[in-house]
């Protein structure tokens, strides 16, 4: 399940940090509906009572003494995400965080009599993003529908979403992970099914106490949403019946809320009972079926003529201006670096593991950061690579992640003052600045006294001492152990509090032991 | 059998399908039909005037099956050779929250109030009968 983790890891970080690097459209706002179908296989080794099926044996030859029952899980994904938009998906009322309840609402969005949905051009190109970025077919004409049920926080009685025929199909997302103690990378494909625009409900707050619901139509919830849909059946048999798994609300938990659910399904069909089709919500340990699936009674949208994408320019119709419509080409050309794309050109050009392309790409300004420092200092990229996933992000982790910027002027400026990347002298400094507030960099720098120490005369007597202190060694090094030279040069630094000259201290030290 | 005359008058002759259809429609709805219905529709018309409404709504629908649709698409809009209008991202509406409060009996602070968990009252059609569907 590491697998999902790291598909919807990326949403989730992005959504938090209100980014607008890929995928663009995923943040807040209104819904953007996406499902995943891929599918997981689940030997169950259990044996079934009474003596065991030896036919197997001689059948395959294979010493197979029990008949294990393959039940395999299906899994299906429907992610929530909101799109990144000024306005809502049918009104021109705006969306923000916290803003006070039921402030950003319009006469559609409390669903008035007389009002009409006006699609909002910005989340049809967020849609046609996310469909181009998934490697999906877009349709170039795409309908909108009704999908009807009963809540307090849906005045309408009924969601406008896209059920028959969404703006983007059959898409595929390729991802890999690193798996084991060896870190090897595995690469899986996920097929996507449709993504579709969708309104989003307003929100209730459940008041027990007096026995009410409040109900706030602003709508900005700025959440990721995934719920999963779970079942089990024998590979080459007909689907089984799947129950959908509701308020997942982490992606730690849907890994665990997808294999219990796999597990219960395949406990019932191993006892000879039948799987209900239902909708099951996820709190604490019991996970009570709530309700069974309702029958939404989809209708077409009536207010809404069907949606057209046009190819490119040349194929608007008469009439049509650009700024009315939505051009697949220049989206294309919109579409940013993906990220796979991204990890493969940084391992290419730099030389680093695929697992720090991963951590580079996962955090964002890492890459922009890694990119500075190497052109600037033009040190070996494995070098500072050790440096920037382990001390700067051990440290970015202690603050907000915001303080990348300011780790990057502060950054400019050590480099600029030693010429040589101290790596040391730019994790004090920072530790510095982020505890002890007000103070730049400039300043951090002086007090500390992290400037380089060059001075020859000052390294030899360290070097001088550090050698006779240490005779072994110095022996080890003559009798052709080179690399004992680095615990040599490792206490000359730690004299020196991490602030001689490398190359010097090197040299020095090669001459004193040659 | 008085329903299947009345279409081969009016459309000429069925095909085997679409007649068996049209005479289950003159049987009983199952009452777990009904129930779900109700629940979907919220609407309360378990009734015995109800329920006839109910089957005689059913059967009029059921002149559709006797058109033949084959190789034509549906309609499903009467904008379909209408261009979709698209609005530009930028905000124009909202912040009426009072005016939107002041329609509501029930309010505290600035949210609507609703009654906990879902909806379970239906509503009755009894009323409504007389509103007639063509039969």
């Amino acid at each position: 399940m590491n697998i999902l983790n790291v598909i919807l890891k990326n949403y989730r970080s992005r959504l938090q940090r209100n980014q607008t690097t890929w995928p663009p459209p995923v943040l807040q706002r209104v819904s953007c509906y996406v499902i995943c179908v891929n599918k997981y296989q689940y030997f169950v080794q259990k044996f079934p009572r009474g003596a065991p099926v030896n036919s197997n044996r001689e059948e395959n030859g294979k010493r197979n003494i029990y008949a294990p029952q393959q039940l395999v899980g299906v899994v299906g994904l429907e992610i929530h995400a909101q799109i990144n938009s000024n306005t809502k998906l049918f009104s021109g009322s705006s969306v923000r965080f916290s803003a006070p309840p039921n402030s950003l609402v319009s006469f559609f969005d409390a669903s008035l009599p007389g009002t009409l949905p006006v699609l909002n051009k910005r989340c049809v190109e967020a849609v046609v993003m996310t469909g181009l970025a998934l490697n999906c077919t877009i349709n170039k004409k795409s309908l909108f529908d009704r999908k009807h049920y009963f809540y307090a926080d849906l005045p309408a009685g009924y969601q406008i979403t896209q059920q028959r025929q969404p703006t983007a199909v059959n898409g595929r997302l390729t991802y890999s992970f690193l798996e084991g103690k060896k870190r090897s990378q595995v690469t899986k494909t996920v097929s996507i099914k449709q993504i579709q625009l969708e309104q989003d409900s307003g929100k209730s707050l459940h008041d027990d106490v007096r026995g009410q619901t409040l109900i706030d139509l602003n709508r900005a919830e700025g959440q990721l949403r995934v719920d999963a849909n779970v079942s089990v059946h024998k590979p080459g048999e007909p689907l089984g019946i799947r129950t959908e798994v509701k308020n997942i609300n982490s992606i730690r938990y849907l890994a665990k809320a997808i294999d219990y659910e796999i597990q219960r399904q395949i406990d019932i069909l191993q006892s000879g009972g039948r799987v209900q089709n239902e909708t099951r919500l996820i709190c604490t340990a019991d996970k009570a079926p709530l309700f069974s699936t309702p029958a939404f009674r989809f209708m077409p949208e009536p207010n809404l003529p069907p949606l057209i994408v046009y190819e490119d320019n040349a194929s608007l119709p008469a009439g049509i201006s650009v700024c009315q419509a939505v051009v697949l080409q220049a989206i294309r050309q919109e579409l940013p670096e993906l990220p796979s794309i991204k990890r493969d050109r940084l391992v290419q050009t730099y030389g680093i593991l695929p697992e720090h392309s991963f951590t580079l790409v996962n955090e964002d300004g890492l890459v922009e950061y890694f990119e500075s420092v190497l052109k600037v200092t033009k040190m070996e990229p494995r070098k500072v690579i050790g440096w920037v996933t382990n001390d700067l992000l051990g440290h970015l982790k202690q603050q907000d992640m915001s303080s990348i910027q300011t780790a990057q002027l502060a950054l400019v400026y050590i480099l600029l003052r030693t010429r040589v990347f101290l790596l040391a002298a730019a994790s004090q400094v920072f530790q510095e600045m982020w505890t002890s507030s007000g103070k730049t960099a400039q300043q951090i720098f002086q007090e500390k006294d992290l400037a380089l120490v060059t001075d020859t005369a000052q390294l030899h007597s360290i070097c001088q001492r550090v050698v006779d202190s240490h005779p072994e060694e110095v022996d080890a090094i003559r009798n052709g152990k080179k690399k004992v030279l680095n615990k040599l040069m490792g206490l000359v630094q730690k004299e020196t509090k991490g602030r001689a000259d490398p190359v010097l201290v090197r040299n020095i030290l090669q001459e004193k032991t040659s | 059998k008085w329903l299947q005359v009345q279409v081969v008058h009016s459309c000429g002759p069925l095909s085997a399908g679409q007649s068996v259809r049209l005479m289950y429609y003159s049987a009983q709805i199952p009452a777990d039909l009904v129930d779900k219905l109700e629940r979907l529709a919220l609407l309360d018309f378990r009734t015995k005037q109800g329920l006839v409404c109910l089957e005689k709504a059913i059967r009029h629908a059921d002149q559709l099956l006797v058109v033949d649709t084959s190789a034509v698409e549906p309609m499903d809009s009467v904008l379909e050779d209408r261009a979709l209008n698209l609005r530009d991202d930028t905000a124009m509406e909202g912040d009426c929250a009072e005016e939107l409060l002041r329609l509501s009996k029930n309010i505290v602070e600035e949210y609507f109030v609703a009654p906990p968990g879902k909806i379970v009252h239906l509503i009755s059609v009894r009323t409504s009968q007389e509103a007639s569907l063509p039969h």
